[in-house]
């Protein structure tokens, strides 16, 4: 599984830690977050992001 | 010790945050004039949009703050600053006194001097308060107008354009975002946004917005046309506050002058985000404003952090289209470059290069190779042979 890297604010979503604040739980894939997941950083939303 | 932070957007809620763990046991008191507490200035075209509430935007609620003892004051504008330490602070509420002062007071929307620009119906979007205004607004109008071509400009229109308006741009340059783009990549970027509904009016200066009863209703431009609107938003740039700082007598240039400890030029008063100018930058983006706080906070503290510069990222998205923009574009088309363009595609990628080197790149809606040909641009990297032949094969440059 791939990171993901937000382009505003540089926070890294790695699939194996998850977003547990957010209720993501560990080894959850990119591309599986929800639609209205966002950088629990600065907030952008899911189509800020990019491969890492 | 007696902490004031003024300003609750990345820059003083990060500050907090860092003078919080470095500190446990001072009084920390953070103020915003907004009734809000920290939260996204990115996503308020989504606000505008009616997409999301504006509880879904905050990053750290009150309780938050509660949790770490800084007092937040909501809704309360710090109005004037009594020259310290200690100082003392004057507000709409009340007094207080601090030893250390950070001012993260950012920035507003700048309006250029267009007669008819106080009217009703004219906005900008800075704030919470002015997309809640702007989509209240935007209920009701069916076509708006929008001056200014810019990144902020095209994000907020897309906004309203997806709550179902007509969305007019007027930008005096000739081109969509300048800064980023050359001449044929402007024009395949404008051909995306006009199939997504977007018309505009490039190179054309506005002279007045005109209504009737105190309420806009359309631009006059100075070629003697005029574009009715139910509403109008400009987006001319931001602009720092700076009204402490000036009554507290800082060094101020763009922005309040800081060095690398974000100390301006009073001792004990720091000063991060979008008010601040560092080493001769201002940068007015989200990264830099988080790290200046960061040291801010860790100094206010009485810690010993330095802040060395945020490199400016060059990979951007407007209205969901990728785009990376770095160095020299040559808008004028004086390098020789390497273009590839597919305007029904919604493609445009061009490397610029001089001698063997690749001095800049557009790469619009197919990012691939950004990393190698940034990599390449940074580094100056001789490309030999490969010059002229990279958009196709950017893997050869990790060979280099």
């Amino acid at each position: 599984m791939n990171k993901y890297e937000c382009l505003i604010c540089g926070y890294i979503y790695d699939p194996a830690a998850g977003d547990l604040e957010n209720g993501i739980a560990p080894d959850t894939a990119f591309e599986d977050l929800p639609d209205d997941w966002t950088c629990p950083v600065c907030g952008a939303s899911k189509d800020q992001f990019e491969k890492a | 010790m007696r902490y004031i932070v003024i300003g609750a957007g990345v820059a003083g809620s990060s500050a907090c945050e860092a003078l919080r763990e470095m500190d446990p046991e001072g009084e920390v008191r953070l103020f915003t004039d907004e009734p809000y507490p920290f939260y996204t200035k990115i996503r308020l075209p989504e606000l505008v949009a009616g997409k999301v509430s504006p509880e879904r935007l905050i990053l750290k609620d009150e309780s938050w703050f509660r949790q770490r003892r800084i007092r937040l004051h909501l809704e309360e504008k710090v109005t004037c600053i009594v020259p310290g330490p200690p100082f003392s602070i004057e507000t709409t509420r009340g007094s207080y006194d601090a030893d250390r002062l950070l001012l993260a007071t950012g920035g507003f929307s700048f309006v250029p001097p267009i007669p008819g620009a106080d009217m009703s119906g004219v906005f900008t979007l800075r704030t919470m308060q002015d997309a809640l205004a702007l989509g209240q607004e935007a209920e009701r109008a069916k076509r708006a107008l929008l001056i200014g071509g810019g990144l902020l400009g095209l994000e907020a229109g897309n906004g309203l354009r997806l709550r179902g308006l007509d969305v007019e741009v007027v930008e005096i340059f000739d081109r969509l975002l300048p800064r980023q783009m050359d001449p044929a990549g402007a024009e395949i970027l404008q051909r995306i946004m006009e199939r997504m509904g977007f018309s505009f009016y490039l190179g054309v200066r506005p002279k007045e917005i005109q209504g009737s009863r105190g309420k806009a209703q359309g631009l006059l431009l100075e070629d003697g046309r005029f574009l009715e609107a139910d509403l109008i938003l400009i987006s001319a740039g931001v602009r720092p506050h700076l009204e402490l700082a000036e009554g507290l007598g800082l060094k101020i240039q763009r922005g309040i002058v800081v060095n690398d400890e974000m100390e301006t030029s009073s001792p004990g008063v720091y000063a991060a985000g979008d008010a601040v100018e560092h080493r001769g930058v201002y940068y007015g983006i989200w990264n830099a404003a988080e790290e200046q706080g960061r040291v801010a906070g860790v100094n206010l503290a009485g810690g010993g952090a330095r802040y060395q510069g945020t490199l400016m990222s060059n990979r951007l998205k407007v209205v969901g289209i990728d785009l990376v923009s770095a160095g020299e574009i040559d808008t004028e088309g004086v390098h020789f470059s390497e273009v590839k363009s597919d305007p029904d595609k919604g493609i445009y990628r061009k490397l610029v290069y001089k001698e063997d080197r690749i001095i800049g790149c557009i790469l619009l809606g197919d990012v691939r190779g950004q990393r190698q040909f940034l990599q390449a641009l940074t580094h100056g990297t001789d490309v030999g042979e490969l010059k002229g032949k990279l958009l196709s094969q950017p893997e050869k440059l990790g060979q280099k």
